[in-house]
């Protein structure tokens, strides 16, 4: 490979990483300005708002093997509330109507 | 229905500022609760709401105050008819106004001032006609709530990082979470407008509705829990993934399940709508008619926008060429330096890459939202 070769890599691998440079550097920049000026109101409550205790966990498990899913969907998948009765306001009722 | 002035017999509508009842013909005000409602009967469920029909346009109307509508603010005509008695059932209470119309103004052109982007086209449609008021309907919960999850991180080990895996289960009681009675408004955009402060709620009295339009719950109980359900999902996975020591951590699938308390109340929460079409395009920007909070995404002017990107874009590249050309060259005797200039961009571009396309991707979908029929619609049947 010769000298011209290789200033003709060096371009183009410069002129790619460059090129990535400049447009990520656009992009935020855009991003930051469009951000400020036209996007208004872009949160919610978080949690705390409307929890006073938090989440009380009852399993917590780290580096866990992917098959472990199985078992958490296992131990978790039957819904803990099943036959609640509850008095449902007329409103949301379908057959409403006075 | 509409109430009459004690001394006068002229309309009284609820001014926000002064939380009263005031009478447009000789000034007097009165409090809400003092106030007589000759067409309710206190023991009824319902409560009656005037309907009015627009023969230009065909919008509908709903109010509860026989004059407030006296033109179409939709397309303008001057003629609106009366069509009908409808009746609503009634909430629980009531957030009243707090802020005024020419509060919502101020608020929303707060953020035009010294805008260089949004269109000035746009900046001209920001005026009273083209902002209603309405008390939008939402349930008031509380929950019991049990949420397992599968999350995968990323861990650093040594020089790599590696995927790994956490299981996490818990429960959680919730208090107080507004649910949006309406199926026509987007829960993404009402999420956004709170939050609603309560403590100012009063027991419903229609004549807190005076001056504005309204709206009645269209969900059942089965739409209600999917939607307290998928809202107690966002707010608790909001929670458990900051359990979890890795980076680039994403929740792989979760499992979930409410139990809505008795006796969810039923209120009206006031929101201001101040909805234009740009470009043959609707949009719809709210604001919280309690806190002032303005939601939505304006258009902006592509022209600028490019303008900014590509001047953006030319300098980083002038910049990236100089760097170059000066650690090849040995530039003062600083290569060194330059080249770790190099390196800083290098990283930095990557965050930028991935902050920036994500953030767009946010924006555009906020557009979206502003940008939707189906609300601007549901403003336009409410009347306007």
């Amino acid at each position: 490979m010769n000298l011209f070769d290789m200033e003709i890599i060096r371009f183009i691998l410069f002129g790619t990483i460059w090129v990535f440079s400049s447009v990520s550097f656009a992009v935020f920049i855009t991003y930051k300005i469009l951000n400020k000026y036209t996007n208004y109101g872009d949160s919610s409550p978080k949690m705390d708002e409307y929890s006073m205790r938090g989440i009380d966990m009852t399993r917590m498990r780290d580096n866990v093997p992917a098959s472990d899913k199985y078992h958490l969907f296992a131990d978790y998948g039957v819904n803990p509330y099943e036959g609640h009765k509850h008095s449902i306001p007329e409103q949301l009722l379908k057959d409403k109507g006075e | 229905m509409a109430v009459l002035c004690k001394s006068c017999a002229g309309r009284l509508i609820f001014n926000p500022s002064t939380q009263k009842l005031e009478c447009a013909q000789c000034g007097s005000s009165y409090r809400p609760e003092d106030v007589e409602d000759f067409n309710s009967r206190l023991d009824s469920r319902y409560y009656d709401t005037r309907v009015y029909t627009c023969p230009q346009c065909g919008a509908e109307v709903i109010t509860s105050d026989t004059e407030v509508s006296t033109f179409c603010v939709f397309c303008g005509n001057p003629a609106i008819v009366f069509n009908r008695i409808a009746k609503e059932y009634k909430p629980d209470g009531i957030v009243p106004f707090k802020i005024t119309k020419e509060e919502a103004i101020k608020n929303i052109e707060k953020r035009f001032l010294k805008n260089p982007i949004v269109p000035k086209a746009v900046k001209a449609k920001c005026t009273p006609e083209n902002l209603r008021g309405i008390y939008v309907p939402y349930w008031i919960i509380n929950a019991d709530y049990t949420e397992a999850d599968f999350i995968s991180g990323k861990v650093k080990k040594g020089k790599r990082s590696e995927t790994e895996y956490f299981s996490r289960a818990g429960d959680a009681k919730f208090k107080n979470i507004p649910i949006d009675g309406s199926n026509s408004l987007n829960d993404d955009i009402s999420r956004k407008l709170e939050p609603f402060y309560l403590e100012d709620a009063k027991a419903f009295d229609e004549d807190y509705l005076n001056g504005f339009y309204s709206s009645a719950s269209d969900l059942d109980y089965k739409d209600l829990r999917n939607s307290a359900a998928f809202r107690c999902h966002k707010l608790y996975e909001d929670e458990i993934v900051k359990t979890v020591k890795a980076n680039d951590v994403k929740v792989l699938d979760s499992i979930y399940w409410v139990d809505i308390h008795d006796d969810p109340i039923y209120m009206m929460m006031p929101v201001w709508f101040f909805t234009f079409k740009y470009e043959d395009k609707p949009y719809t920007v709210l604001v919280n008619g309690q806190s002032g909070k303005v939601v939505g995404t304006m258009p902006w002017q592509k022209k600028k926008i490019w303008g900014i990107a590509i001047s953006a874009f030319l300098i980083v590249q002038l910049l990236c060429l100089f760097l170059t050309w000066a650690v090849f060259n040995h530039f003062l005797g600083l290569s060194q330096i330059f080249a770790w200039a190099i390196a800083a961009i290098l990283v930095c571009s990557s965050y930028f890459s991935i902050q920036g396309s994500t953030g767009i991707k946010r924006i555009m979908k906020n557009l979206k939202l502003t940008q939707s029929e189906a609300i601007f619609k549901y403003v336009k049947r409410r009347q306007g």
